[in-house]
C-alpha cells in the first residue's frame, strides 16, 4: 500500500514542500530511502524502525522504500523522521491502529525528528518553513513540542506541538485531542536593555560615543581607531543598547536566519534583541559568509538587522575581509555552490576596531610607539581601499586616564540616547517610506543627491575641506550621507554647514595617515 | 665626438669624480671612442671595470642610453655645466654628475636642509610643520631626502604653502624610496626639483644614504635639525654639515624623550644654535618674514585655539575643558582645520599647524 504524508525541507532561509511517499510490498524485509537523501536521512531508517517498535506498534516485515519527492532536490537534517514513521503506519496493510487512514493524515504538515525511544526532538528552521507553507496553503501543523514557542508566533495556522510518535499517532487517529498553540503578539519590551552594557558606564570618549551615536542612527558603519586598552571592544558591546527596536517584521527575519542556523533559544522562540555577533579573527571566509557542505548560514547572515563586530580588524584575512565588500553593499549574500544557491539576507552594520599600528601606541598620548613607519604603513594598508570606501565613520579612540576613569561624573545613559537615535530614524522612515531602504547608510546615487541638498555655504565648506585636507574622491558620498543622519539627529530638514563639517571629522584614515 | 656628449657617455658608468678627471686628462681632448678604448692609462684608471664598459664604447648604446633618459624625462648636469650648484664643491668628491627632474635653477636661492627622525613624535610633526612652513614663507627653498617622517613632513608642507622644495635621492629615478612616496616625487619634481646623483637604474641601497646626506648637507646655506634620536642618518648629514661650515640649528626637546636626543646633543655639544622660533633662522639667512594675514575666527574657535597653544589634545579633553556640545565641537574642529590653523595629528589630537 501507498501512502504520502506532507513535511517541509529547507533551501537556504525558505522551506519548499517534500512529499513523503511510502510504499510498503513484499519481499525481503528492506528499508530503502530514495530522493537526494543526505547522511542524516539515511540514517532515519535506524531511528524510525526503534520509534516504532518502542512506541508499541509493529514494524512491517516488508519491503519499505520511502520516496522524498521532490526527488531532484538534495534534502538534508532529520526533520523528516516523524512523517517517515506516519507514513509506515499507515501504508501498512496489516497496521492494528484504527483511524489512522490516508483521509486522516492530509491536511498536515508533520516535522519532527525522532529518538530511538519514540520521542519526537526539536528541529531546526521551524520558523521559515511555517512562513513558506503559510503562503503556499498550508494551515496544520504537527510538529515538536519544543518548538511550540518558535511557532506561536505566526498568526493564521494551527500548529499542533507533540512530545512523542505514540501522541501523534493517537492524535492522528482520533483517539485524543491536542490543543493548538494560542498565537503570541510580538512585543518589544525595553527590560532587555537595562543589561549591564549601558554607555553610562563607559567613562569619557565623547568622541567615540557621539559617532556610535550617528552610526546607530543612520546605519552606518564606523571603524575605531585606537591603542590597545582604550575601551574600543566596550564600546562596541554597549552599542545595540542604542539601536531602535526591531519591529516584528525585522524581528522575524532575524529569527529565520537564526533559526535555520539551529542558534535559536527554544525557550523564546524567536529573536527580540538585534543580533550582536562577534566572529574571532580565525574566523574563515564560509564561516563568514555562508554556505558550506551543510549550507549554512554565516555570522554576517546571523549579524542582520543587528550589529557585526570585527575586533582588530587587520588581524582578519585579507581573503575573508574581501568578502565583506559585496554583502556591505547590497545587504544580502548569495552563496553559489555546484549543488544549489542560495541567498541569505546580510544587512547589518559593521562596527570595527583596530590598533594605530602593529605594536598599538601609535599617537597615544602617553606611550611611545617602536615601529617604523614601513610597518605602520603595511599595517593600515590590510584595510584595503574598498573596503574603508564601505565605512562612513572612522573615530579614534584613545586611553582614558586614571583619574577620569575614577571620577564621579554623570555619563549620559543609554536610553536616551536611544530616545535621540529613535527620533532620527523616524524621520528616515518618513523620508523612505515609498521604498525599500529604511536608513540614509543605504542611500543610492540618486536618492543622495535629491536627499542630500547642500546650501551654497554647504558646498563651499565641502570644496576647501577637499583642497585643504587632501581627502579622497570617495570620501564625499560618505559625508553627505552622514552629513544627512547629523542633520535628522537635529531635526533639521536641510543639512547646515555645520553637519558638514562634523561628518568631516569622521574620514581621518582618508587623509595622509602617515 | 663633442666633449659634452663623451661626457653624458661616461655618466651612465658611475665613475668616481676623480676617475673621471684622470680620464678627461688622459684624453687631451680628443673625444672618441676609438681613443678611449685604444688607450692603456684608460684601462689602468678604470681597472677591473675597463672591459664592460669598453663593449659599451659605441655610438648605438650611447643614443640607447641618452633615449631611455630622454624618455623618463630625465636630465643630466655635469659639474662642467654653468648651472651646476657651485655649493656642491664643498664636498670632497663632489657628483660629477647630476641626474634631474624639475627646475634646477631654484638651486640658486637662499636653501634650507629640514633633517630628522623617520618616525617623528605629534610634537616633531608639529615643529616640523610650522618651521616648514614659515621659511619657505619666507621664501626659502626647503631641501630634503624624501624619507619618511621629518622629510616628508618638510617637503608636504612646503608644497602646501607653495614654497619651492628640493628632494635628493639616495638612489635612482627608478627606485624611488620609500615606494610609498612617488605621488610626493611626482609632485616635488613637477613644482620643485629632485636630484640624484645616480643613473636611473641604481637602487637605494644602505651605503647609498650616508653619500646622499653629503649633497643634502652641501645644497643649503643652513641645516635645521627638528627632531633626532641619538644615532641616526641625521647625525651624519649633521658632521657633513660641520665640515662644510653650514650654520647648524636644532629644536630642543624634551630632554627624556629618546627622538629628541640628537637634537639635544647637537645644542649641548654646541654644534649648532638652539632655535626656538623660525624667524631666528629668517633673519640669518637675510630673508624677510611674510606677515600673517589674520583669520577671522569665532569666539569658540579662539578659545579651541587657546587650548591648544601649550600641548596637542584629544576631543575628548577639549570637551571636558570647554564644556562644548560633542556636536559642535567635532564641526568647529574640522573649520578650524580647513582654515589651515590647526591640524589634525594620529590618534586624533589636534595642534596647532
Amino acid at each position: 500500500m501507498l501512502s504520502k504524508i506532507i513535511s517541509y525541507g529547507l533551501q537556504g532561509i525558505d522551506g519548499f514542500v517534500v512529499e513523503v511517499e511510502t510504499d510498503i510490498s513484499g519481499g525481503l524485509p528492506h528499508f530503502e530511502i530514495v530522493g537526494l537523501a543526505d547522511t542524516a536521512i539515511k540514517e532515519a531508517k535506524e531511528r524510525v524502525r526503534s520509534a516504532i517498535k518502542n512506541s508499541g506498534f509493529e514494524y512491517p516485515v516488508k519491503r519499505i522504500t520511502v520516496n522524498l519527492a521532490p526527488a531532484d532536490v538534495k534534502k538534508e537534517g532529520t526533520v523528516y523522521d516523524l512523517a517517515m514513521a506516519i507514513g509506515i503506519l499507515v501504508a501498512d496493510p496489516k497496521s492494528e491502529i484504527k483511524g489512522l487512514s490516508p483521509d486522516r493524515t492530509k491536511g498536515f504538515v508533520i516535522l519532527g525528528e525522532l529518538s530511538l525511544n519514540g520521542e519526537v526532538k526539536p528541529i531546526k528552521g521551524i520558523l521559515p518553513i511555517l512562513i513558506s507553507a503559510r503562503k503556499e496553503g498550508y494551515l496544520n501543523f504537527i510538529l515538536p513540542q519544543a518548538n511550540q514557542n518558535e511557532a506561536s508566533f505566526i498568526e493564521g495556522i494551527n500548529v499542533y506541538p507533540v512530545k512523542s510518535l505514540l501522541e501523534t499517532v493517537n492524535f492522528l487517529a482520533g483517539e485524543s485531542i491536542i490543543e493548538p498553540v494560542i498565537t503570541k503578539i510580538f512585543k518589544n519590551d525595553c527590560v532587555k536593555n537595562s543589561s549591564a552594557l549601558d554607555f553610562k558606564f563607559v567613562k569619557g570618549q565623547a568622541g567615540a560615543k557621539r559617532a556610535l551615536e550617528i552610526a546607530a542612527a543612520g546605519g552606518h558603519n564606523v571603524l575605531m581607531i585606537g591603542p590597545p586598552g582604550s575601551g574600543k571592544s566596550m564600546l562596541a558591546k554597549c552599542f545595540p543598547s542604542i539601536l531602535p527596536d526591531m519591529t516584528f517584521e525585522e524581528a522575524l527575519e532575524v529569527t529565520k536566519i537564526h533559526s535555520v542556523a539551529g542558534e535559536l533559544d527554544f525557550k523564546v522562540g524567536i529573536v527580540e534583541e538585534r543580533p550582536f555577533r562577534t566572529p574571532h579573527h580565525s574566523a574563515s571566509a564560509v564561516s563568514l559568509t555562508g554556505g558550506g557542505v551543510h549550507s549554512k548560514p554565516g555570522e554576517i547572515s546571523l549579524a542582520h538587522n543587528g550589529v557585526l563586530y570585527l575586533d582588530e580588524m587587520p588581524e582578519y584575512s585579507r581573503h575573508s575581509l574581501e568578502m565583506l565588500r559585496q554583502p556591505l553593499e547590497d545587504g544580502c549574500i548569495t552563496v553559489a555552490r555546484s549543488a544549489l544557491t542560495v541567498t541569505y539576507p546580510a544587512n547589518f552594520t559593521l562596527i570595527a576596531s583596530m590598533n594605530p599600528c602593529p605594536c598599538g601606541n601609535y599617537g597615544a598620548k602617553d606611550r611611545e610607539c617602536k615601529c617604523s613607519p614601513s610597518q605602520i604603513h603595511k599595517y593600515l594598508s590590510k584595510i584595503s581601499g574598498p573596503i574603508l570606501d564601505r565605512i562612513d565613520i572612522h573615530v579614534e579612540v584613545d586611553n582614558v586616564s586614571f583619574t577620569d576613569l575614577r571620577a564621579v561624573t554623570n555619563e549620559e545613559d543609554s536610553a536616551t540616547i536611544k530616545q535621540r537615535v529613535d527620533n532620527a530614524r523616524k524621520i528616515q522612515l518618513e523620508r523612505f517610506k515609498n521604498s525599500n531602504n529604511y536608513s540614509n547608510s543605504k542611500m543610492s546615487v540618486p536618492d543622495t543627491k535629491k536627499y542630500c541638498h547642500l546650501s551654497k555655504d554647504c558646498e563651499e565648506l565641502l570644496k576647501t575641506a577637499f583642497d585643504n585636507l587632501k581627502l579622497s574622491a570617495r570620501a564625499h558620498d560618505r559625508i553627505l550621507k552622514v552629513a544627512r543622519t547629523i542633520a535628522d539627529l537635529e531635526g533639521e530638514e536641510n543639512i547646515l554647514p555645520q553637519h558638514v563639517a562634523e561628518a568631516i571629522a569622521y574620514r581621518s584614515l582618508d587623509r595622509k595617515y602617515i | 665626438m663633442d666633449k659634452d656628449i663623451f661626457l653624458k657617455f661616461l655618466s651612465a658608468f658611475e665613475l668616481s669624480y676623480s676617475k673621471i678627471s684622470k680620464i678627461l686628462d688622459v684624453l687631451k681632448g680628443n673625444f672618441s671612442f676609438d681613443s678611449f678604448s685604444l688607450s692603456d692609462e684608460v684601462e689602468k684608471i678604470l681597472g677591473d671595470d675597463f672591459s664592460s664598459i669598453i663593449k659599451k664604447a659605441n655610438p648605438d648604446f650611447l643614443q640607447r642610453y641618452l633615449n631611455r633618459l630622454d624618455e623618463k624625462g630625465i636630465k643630466i648636469l655635469t659639474c662642467e655645466d654653468s648651472n651646476y650648484p657651485k655649493k656642491l664643491f664643498r664636498c670632497d668628491d663632489p657628483p660629477y654628475y647630476l641626474f634631474y627632474k624639475g627646475d634646477i635653477n631654484i638651486l640658486n636661492n637662499v636653501s634650507v636642509s629640514i633633517v630628522g627622525t623617520r618616525s617623528p613624535s605629534n610634537y616633531g610633526v608639529v615643529i616640523t610643520e610650522r618651521f616648514a612652513g614659515e621659511l619657505a614663507q619666507a621664501g626659502a627653498v626647503i631641501i630634503s631626502g624624501l624619507a619618511y617622517g621629518v622629510d616628508s613632513i618638510a617637503h608636504r608642507k612646503t608644497l602646501l604653502e607653495k614654497g619651492k622644495t628640493v628632494a635628493i635621492l639616495a638612489g635612482g629615478f627608478d627606485h624611488i624610496y620609500p615606494t610609498e612616496h612617488f605621488s610626493l616625487f611626482n609632485e616635488i619634481s613637477q613644482k620643485g626639483l629632485v636630484l640624484s646623483e645616480h643613473r636611473p637604474d641604481i637602487k637605494a641601497l644602505k651605503f647609498n644614504f650616508p653619500q646622499r646626506n653629503r649633497i643634502v648637507a652641501a645644497l643649503s646655506d643652513a641645516l635645521l635639525v627638528t627632531e633626532a634620536g641619538a644615532k641616526s642618518g641625521t647625525s651624519i648629514t649633521k658632521d657633513f654639515a660641520l665640515d662644510y661650515g653650514i650654520p647648524i640649528y636644532a629644536i630642543p626637546g624634551n630632554i627624556t624623550s629618546p627622538k629628541s636626543d640628537g637634537t639635544n646633543r647637537i645644542i649641548a655639544s654646541m654644534q649648532g644654535t638652539c632655535t626656538l622660533e623660525p624667524i631666528n633662522i629668517i633673519n640669518d639667512l637675510g630673508l624677510k618674514k611674510k606677515k600673517n594675514i589674520a583669520k577671522q575666527l569665532s569666539i569658540n574657535e579662539s578659545l579651541i585655539v587657546q587650548q591648544l597653544q601649550d600641548e596637542p589634545k584629544n576631543v575628548d579633553m577639549l570637551v571636558e575643558i570647554l564644556n562644548l556640545p560633542i556636536a559642535n565641537l567635532n564641526s568647529l574642529l574640522t573649520s578650524l582645520e580647513i582654515k589651515g590653523i590647526i591640524k589634525r595629528m594620529p590618534g586624533g589630537f589636534f595642534a596647532l599647524g
